[in-house]
């Protein structure tokens, strides 16, 4: 080991050290809150913002959450973003899961958290019945998306929730939000939270013209298929890992088009006319504070293999020398 | 207690419809398991083929424009297409509960292996009698849990917690979800090792998967990206026809995705859809025949 | 016509185009298939391109023989599908590679449907080459259905039996790149193929041979030269190169049409004074392949069914 040049040794760094670099690397910057990166905005995640902003009191948003805990730093801070553009907009939801047993738990976590944080900042909390109804599991997405196509009060049927006037279990088409629901195309959007393929299915499944728009959050790894179905618009909107959920948590800080004491928009979108404004209520940060720790080990990564190249260049140098 | 787990609603004529065919359906199984060997295959040719041929008519039938399942078809075609929409949705609900009869095959199987390890003594017999206690600790604790909730919907809130819902969040949140997210931040680790170990320029192509992977990295990284930019527009003096523009991170980096990534990945799942409807079509009209005979 | 056979002009925006190509399609299919089958009883043989990850399912065999150490095979963690149903049939063929050798295998399954079919195959396998007495039940087994609970399962045996060679095939997920990577760390020679292609690149990082995209599919025929498998092999190729010509006839139609041709009115039928460019979506082949929206006029009035009273769940408290 004494004879081999430190070029050399730079090839062959124990894979313990990378490891322990890492851990120290990627939890330092957790302990240091309160950074913000400035991001820059792509056309994927402002379509879905734009998308989100159009909703209302009215509009009952179906959201299928696909992810488990073991995704979490992306997926977590994707689900919460949406709630709280949600509860912004005042809209209502219906939440379930298509792809693992384990996800509905994991959802209603989130929710429970969220509510739990709304309580602290002194606004209204999601109440169950009124302003979402938890669908629990599915198995079987691509027979079960089908079925809601055909006719979604069917496939729904069978799920109940205790309304709160009465403490009654009943259908959850007796509550508020699916009274006047017949057809799945009477809801407004369709978003999946998703670490896994369903939106394929779904884009599958939903026929062309989609029944109801479909909008995806998605880890990174499934971003560059994901953007396929954007580009071809089968996806009104698509947030890609925590990048994508970054973006969204930007854009609610900043609005798009939005002007604040005459600065310039942080967010300019040309081809939207029109502005949105920002979210005024309450503090979401959670995938910017993953951000750093993202910079960081994407850091060591760029560095660990211009090491590993760095003998082989010096080799191929000294080739061409002689 | 029982009464909590068992399924409500629906009427007794409902009920006796549903022990009818569950008669119904044991009769055909042991007429099935009769039936000489040389009829078998076309037994099961048969079945599958008109499972299938469900879901390719729902898929062939017109689709009639502005109907609802609540609304009443005007014509015959109409008809039949409500007709098949329903089978659809129907055979969606017997799929899910397949599913969940599916879910105690893979508990018996565990039970088989790891019983048959525990009560012969064989080698790691303790691991075996681990994996059984967790399984029907959690079992029962989610049981448990469930019961209560049924009772009782404000157990829901962490203030009406009983012991059930403490030992669920305990074995659920804490360990389960947590030996999860572990798991999967092992993978972490392994990119970077296998990061380190792959991107070499060893070739030209593997020189041109470096540099591409290095500018994707690159701006992943929203701040790097962002200083680009900001340096971009200060060379070009904030003019957005300016030529340098080209050279920004964020222009290279939708430049690979829209020329060379879209169209691989578009290209690549083409194959497998292709592929799959080959394959469909071969288990659809039983032309598969196994490697194995 | 679909409009004249089903009395209302409400079918029109129902993508007959895609009907027709998929119909098209599968007749391609089943064609190549007749013709393989016909082609085999004559003699001919269809040639298909060498796949260097199926070459080396032999060496590695050898490779596990020469070191006493089993052969690990991992089917995905799908449900029975497509896909598993392929994997397992590629498995065979490993199967009977190995028993011929003597060399143990490991099964991993993480799922009982595919646990289930997989037991059958092997079962078959053993017995079809006479050599029942060397089959073992519990080289087939059901880990665990959890993502990552398999994926320690499997890791776990990769580190104790030291496998020497591993073949990853079917449907996978994040626990791809940690079998890579374990099977990696033990040297074992790896040849992996999955119809995910995010994790393609997690296996092309990590493993010595793969199966990118419908190599998979192709894995089947290349192995057992059945009629069925190349016939269908070949109609796949049909297909692809249908669907290149018409993206190419699609392309040159709508640049010479925008080239040459121009627009007189406009989507809104108005009349425009001066001729102008045609937009994308006015281009012929771009509107032989979508979909019109049904006017609101030609939908026809349907009544509504008697509506139903919400139910209340009996015996709910």
């Amino acid at each position: 080991m004494a004879n081999i040049p430190m070029i050399d040794r730079l090839q062959r760094i124990d894979r313990k050290v990378l490891y322990i670099l890492l851990v120290i690397i990627a939890t330092v910057p957790l302990f240091i809150p309160g950074t913000v990166i400035p991001t820059k905005t792509g056309p994927d995640t402002q379509a879905l913002f734009i998308r989100l902003n159009q909703l209302d009191e009215n509009s009952v948003v179906i959201i299928q959450s696909d992810w488990t805990v073991s995704s979490r730093g992306e997926s977590q801070s994707a689900l919460e973003a949406l709630l709280r553009v949600l509860h912004a907009r005042n809209a209502k939801f219906v939440i379930f899961s298509g792809a693992d047993p384990q996800a509905p738990q994991v959802a209603r976590n989130v929710v429970a958290q969220m509510n739990r944080n709304f309580k602290k900042e002194g606004l209204r909390e999601f109440q169950p019945w009124t302003d979402y109804l938890d669908l629990g599991y599915f198995p079987q997405l691509e027979s079960f998306a089908l079925s809601m196509v055909n006719d979604v009060r069917k496939a729904w049927g069978v799920k109940t929730a205790v309304d709160p006037a009465d403490g009654q279990r009943k259908t959850v088409f007796a509550s508020p939000i699916l009274r006047n629901v017949k057809k799945l195309g009477d809801m407004t959007l369709y978003v999946n939270v998703t670490a896994s393929g369903t939106p394929k299915i779904l884009i599958g499944r939903f026929g062309n013209p989609q029944v109801i728009p479909i909008a995806a959050m998605v880890t990174g790894v499934m971003g560059p298929e994901h953007q396929n179905y954007f580009a071809a618009k089968q996806l009104v909107g698509l947030s890609v890992g925590l990048r994508g959920v970054v973006e969204l948590e930007t854009m609610m800080a900043n609005g798009i088009n939005y002007e604040v004491g005459g600065k310039e928009a942080f967010v300019r979108v040309d081809s939207f006319r029109g502005s949105v404004p920002p979210v005024a209520e309450g503090k979401y940060y959670r995938a910017m504070s993953y951000f750093t720790s993202l910079h960081a080990a994407m850091t060591l990564l760029i560095v660990c293999v211009v090491l590993g190249n760095l003998g082989i260049v010096s080799r191929k140098l000294k080739g061409k020398a002689r | 207690m029982l009464a909590q787990f068992v399924a409500r609603g629906g009427s007794a004529d409902a009920r006796n419809w549903a022990f009818i065919w569950f008669l119904i359906g044991v009769a055909v199984v042991v007429t099935l398991s009769r039936t000489p060997s040389q009829f078998r295959r076309h037994v099961v040719t048969a079945f599958t083929f008109s499972a299938g041929l469900l879901y390719v008519l729902s898929w062939l039938w017109p689709k009639p424009a502005g109907y609802s399942p609540s609304q009443i078809p005007v014509n015959g075609v109409e008809t039949a297409g409500a007709k098949i929409a329903e089978g659809v949705t129907m055979m969606g609900s017997i799929l899910q509960v397949i599913q969940g009869v599916l879910l105690f095959l893979g508990v018996y199987s565990v039970l088989r292996i790891h019983g048959g390890r525990l009560t012969k003594m064989r080698k790691d017999w303790q691991y075996s009698a681990a994996l059984l206690v967790a399984m029907f600790t959690m079992i029962i604790v989610g049981y448990w849990d469930f019961r209560d909730s049924r009772i009782n919907p404000n157990v829901v809130s962490a203030e009406n917690w009983g012991f059930a819902q403490y030992a669920k969040d305990f074995l659920f949140d804490g360990l389960l979800q947590t030996m999860d997210a572990a798991m999967f931040s092992i993978i972490a680790f392994f990119i970077l090792n296998a990061a380190y170990r792959a991107f070499r320029i060893r070739s030209v192509e593997a020189t041109v998967l470096l540099a591409t992977a290095l500018i994707v990295m690159l701006a992943l990284m929203g701040g790097v990206e962002y200083a680009s930019g900001e340096f971009v527009n200060r060379v070009t003096r904030d003019d957005p026809g300016h030529f340098f523009n080209n050279f920004s991170l964020t222009a290279i980096r939708t430049w690979i995705g829209a020329v060379f990534q879209q169209p691989s990945i578009r290209g690549l799942e083409w194959g497998i859809g292709i592929g799959a409807l080959s394959m469909g079509l071969r288990l659809w009209l039983n032309m598969e025949r196994g490697l194995s005979s | 016509m679909i409009a004249q056979y089903t009395g209302g002009e409400q079918y029109y925006g129902t993508n007959w185009m895609q009907i027709v190509l998929v119909l098209i399609f599968s007749i391609f299919i089943i064609l190549n298939i007749r013709r393989a089958e016909a082609g085999k009883r004559s003699g001919k043989h269809i040639f298909i391109r060498r796949i260097a990850g199926l070459n080396a399912i032999d060496e590695a065999i050898g490779r596990a023989t020469e070191m006493g150490k089993p052969v690990l095979m991992v089917p995905g963690i799908g449900t029975l599908s497509a896909v598993s149903v392929q994997a397992l049939n590629i498995f065979g063929h490993v199967t009977r590679s190995a028993a011929r050798f003597a060399t143990p295998i490991r099964l991993c399954c993480a799922d009982a449907a595919v646990y289930t079919v997989a037991q059958e195959i092997i079962g078959e396998v053993y017995q079809s080459e006479g050599l029942s007495e060397r089959y073992d039940q519990d080289s087939v087994q059901f880990v665990s259905d959890r993502q990552f609970a398999f994926a320690t399962g499997v890791s776990g045996i990769i580190h104790r039996e030291k496998v020497a060679a591993a073949f990853f095939l079917g449907e996978f997920f994040a626990e791809s790149l940690i079998f890579a990577e374990t099977a990696n760390a033990v040297g074992a020679i790896q040849v992996a193929g999955s119809t995910q292609n995010t994790q393609t690149p997690f296996f092309i990082a990590a493993c010595d041979y793969v199966l990118i995209s419908d190599e998979f599919y192709a894995a089947s025929a290349y192995l057992s030269r059945q009629p069925v498998l190349l016939g269908s092999l070949v109609g796949q190729d049909w297909i692809k190169m249908s669907m290149m010509a018409i993206t190419v006839l699609g392309v040159f139609g709508n640049s010479c049409e925008r080239a040459f041709t121009k627009a007189t009115e406009g989507p809104d039928k108005k009349v425009y004074a001066t001729p102008r460019t045609k937009s994308a979506s006015e281009l012929t082949m771009t509107k032989f392949v979508s979909i019109e929206p049904v006017p609101e006029d030609m939908v026809p009035k349907r009544e509504d069914k008697p509506s139903e009273t919400p139910k209340t769940e009996e015996g709910a408290q």
